[in-house]
């Protein structure tokens, strides 16, 4: 049989696609295109074969690789737990908090103004629908500028919200999640809400407050309010 | 297709904090980013360190998980980003031509050398003299399985680069097979 003579671009192409080729990834025109260039240039075997050594003595060195021992999700979990508690243990993160608190810079004071807007929208929503029925004295009417002594009741946490997060997207969230401010803005764009109308468990907390960290397009900053909960 | 429905099942339940997902996700692929990452940072003990906060990273960032590209490829990318920044850091890419050609024991030739090992072993060891980049390559076509366009994403180079890197890679393993002896016939 007589072979086509072929380029060298072209047969430079093939091999570059040749692994893949073995391999089964390439998509149906590839395949084709190579299939029949292989076809027409049956001393392109030896490559095939050559690529078959490689594939196998590679596969051969991962598989001896030893699988890591199955406790290490284990590992992976603690991680996990230790990653959610962090908020509540690190004196650290509440430090810096309150350093923003006490120090704002013009970005806070930005934030201060759009969080008041935030507010009116949620005053506008009938806040009350968002607090359990039986909840003791669990109206109030504004979450800016009084003192709301029932609205200490319950898990309370300290948040941020991401600059660019709408009202609209705020208050969606701040719904669905039954979240309810009951006191801000505070300096430095901070708003003190209630995370759970009763004190949660620990564990429970930290991962209410984990939920709400990985909602990062609504939520700069979520901690465990620092004067405690009731 | 039916585990990408179930890796992209299982990423919406990490995303909402399942943390019993995570571990379903894990016990599919530990194992296999284990050994990229031990392959890529040369260190067991790195690898399992690394493995660990890839899988960490998933959980964090489940929700942003898009399904543009499959889970698996989104996985490896993470893998392969923190193994490449951890190389970085220990500036491991010290392996040059010379020390690569260096297979055999001081006090043998290459036809020595070519004779005691089997061939396949030497393959193996030849293969491991490539460098990170190109092992990256070798492993994630021939091993992990991953088309060209997967293995685009994850290690973040165009196709075309993807298809002259493997190119490259398996001429130099001819290369450093022919210092040892082993004709390969190619290129």
């Amino acid at each position: 049989m007589s072979t086509t003579h072929s380029s060298p671009t072209e047969r430079e192409e093939i091999e570059m696609l040749l692994p893949w080729y073995v391999m089964g990834t390439l998509d149906a025109d590839e395949h084709a295109h190579v299939a029949a260039y292989l076809k027409a240039h049956p001393e392109m075997a030896a490559q095939v074969a050559l690529i078959n050594q490689e594939r196998a003595e590679t596969v051969a060195t991962n598989e001896a690789i030893q699988a890591p021992p199955a406790s290490a999700f284990d590992a992976l979990s603690a991680q996990i737990a230790n990653d959610a508690r962090a908020p509540s243990v690190a004196k650290g993160l509440w430090s810096r908090v309150t350093e923003f608190f006490q120090t704002p810079t013009p970005r806070a004071v930005q934030w201060a103004g759009a969080a008041a807007a935030v507010v009116v929208l949620l005053q506008a929503v009938a806040i009350t629908s968002l607090l359990p029925t039986d909840s003791p004295s669990t109206t109030y009417k504004t979450a800016s500028g009084e003192k709301a002594g029932p609205a200490q009741i319950g898990t309370l946490a300290m948040v941020q919200f991401t600059p660019s997060a709408t009202a609209a997207e705020i208050a969606a969230t701040l719904q669905s999640m039954k979240l309810v401010i009951v006191d801000g803005p505070l300096p430095g764009g901070l708003y003190k809400m209630r995370i759970a109308p009763t004190r949660l468990p620990e564990t429970e907390r930290a991962q209410r407050i984990a939920d709400m960290q990985s909602r990062q397009q609504i939520f700069s900053l979520v901690t465990p309010s620092g004067d405690g909960t009731q | 297709m039916s585990t990408a429905i179930d890796d992209a099942h299982l990423l919406k339940r990490i995303a909402a904090g399942e943390e019993a997902a995570l571990r379903s996700l894990f016990g599919r692929y530990q194992v296999r980013v284990f050994r990229f990452a031990t392959r890529l940072v040369r260190n067991e003990a790195i690898a399992e360190e690394l493995t660990s906060e890839v899988f960490m990273e998933v959980w964090r960032n489940a929700s942003k998980f898009e399904g543009r590209a499959s889970a698996s490829t989104w996985i490896f990318s993470i893998a392969h980003n923190r193994g490449v920044s951890k190389l970085r850091k220990k500036r491991d890419e010290n392996w040059d031509e010379d020390s690569a050609l260096q297979i055999a024991d001081e006090g043998d030739d290459p036809e020595v050398t070519a004779q005691k090992t089997a061939k396949g072993e030497l393959l193996r060891t030849c293969i491991d003299k490539l460098s990170s980049e190109h092992r990256t390559i070798v492993d994630l076509a021939y091993y992990h399985e991953k088309s060209v366009s997967e293995i685009s994403e994850i290690i973040g180079v165009p196709p075309a680069t993807v298809k002259t890197r493997m190119f490259y890679a398996r001429k130099r393993l001819s290369e450093i097979m022919q210092h040892a002896g082993v004709d390969r016939g190619w290129p």
